[in-house]
């Protein structure tokens, strides 16, 4: 390979890998929030449900 | 993602990665180097695909911005912020790698040639759009006017395009489509194309994913509300 300008060439290739993992970095980073966030959401609807019926079950026994 | 949508995404990321080892073998072994230019042309490889998917991803802008305009389905929408996100980090890449060529090749870092002013106010075009669509907050106005932006926006891809044809230009003419490649170069740029337009649309959809999760986020949050 022709060594001249291959500071340039090696400036411009890290510089597209760079870019292309920050972007890809960015984007995992937001799926790992997101899903965070819907699981709580799930949690939180989840739970709603399972007190009452806990709570209804409670009733029934205690009456 | 459904067992489908899964394999799907599984083999596309698989034929993105051979595709990419490909082009780099291709890029630093495979083909000879240029007599003229030396080692730096090997830029030449990844420069031209990016530009090309930076067109193509502000294409699929300009299309799904007409089918949200004339059918009013979100979708659209979220299709054409996912690719125009990935447009300006492609043509963002364009510009550097460009200016880092130039550098070598003309002395400079930028001139305000044809070619390169129109791709730079290309990129900022599509920055505004993206800014419109963060700071507009109301969902429908949000869509029509980065639709409409993403319509007008279009219109200098053609320039970018032919500027090298149209005015004289410091920048290499179309040398591809009149055959002034040699076979090995010629091969190297298609793998190397082929490996982006796999990675592109590998990114759009994990790109539409992620919006539509968000907006499914934001409606649940919205009906506990009320």
């Amino acid at each position: 390979m022709n060594m001249d300008n291959l500071g340039y060439l090696f400036a411009a290739y890290t510089i597209i890998w760079a870019f292309v993992f920050g972007y890809v970095f960015f984007l995992y980073y937001k799926q790992r929030k997101l899903r965070q966030q819907m699981d709580l959401l799930k949690d939180s609807i989840g739970e709603q449900p399972n007190k009452d019926v806990a709570k209804v079950n409670t009733d029934d026994n205690a009456g | 993602m459904d067992g489908r949508g899964a394999l799907r995404h599984y083999i596309l990321v698989g034929l993105g990665f051979a595709l990419m080892v490909a082009a780099l073998y291709m890029v630093f072994i495979y083909v000879p180097t240029d007599k003229n230019t030396g080692a730096v042309q090997r830029i030449f490889y990844f420069h031209v695909p990016l530009a090309w998917i930076g067109f193509l991803a502000f294409f699929v802008v300009f299309v799904c911005s007409i089918l949200y305009l004339t059918k009013r389905d979100i979708k659209w929408d979220v299709i054409a912020t996912a690719s125009a996100e990935v447009g300006v980090v492609f043509t963002s890449l364009v510009l550097l790698t460009g200016s880092i060529w130039a550098k070598a090749a003309w002395g400079i870092w930028w001139t305000w040639d044809a070619r390169l002013t129109a791709t730079l106010v290309l990129w900022f075009t599509y920055v505004a759009y993206l800014l419109v669509r963060h700071y507009v907050t109301e969902d429908s106005q949000r869509a029509r006017l980065s639709a409409v932006l993403g319509i007008v926006g279009f219109i200098d891809v053609p320039i970018v395009a032919l500027a090298v044809m149209l005015w004289r230009t410091q920048h290499p003419g179309a040398m591809i489509f009149e055959g002034g490649l040699a076979p090995s170069m010629l091969a190297t740029l298609i793998v190397c194309i082929a490996a982006f337009t796999v990675f592109y649309i590998i990114l759009v959809t994990q790109s539409t994913r992620l919006k539509n999760m968000e907006t499914d986020i934001r409606d649940i949050k919205n009906s506990k509300i009320d």
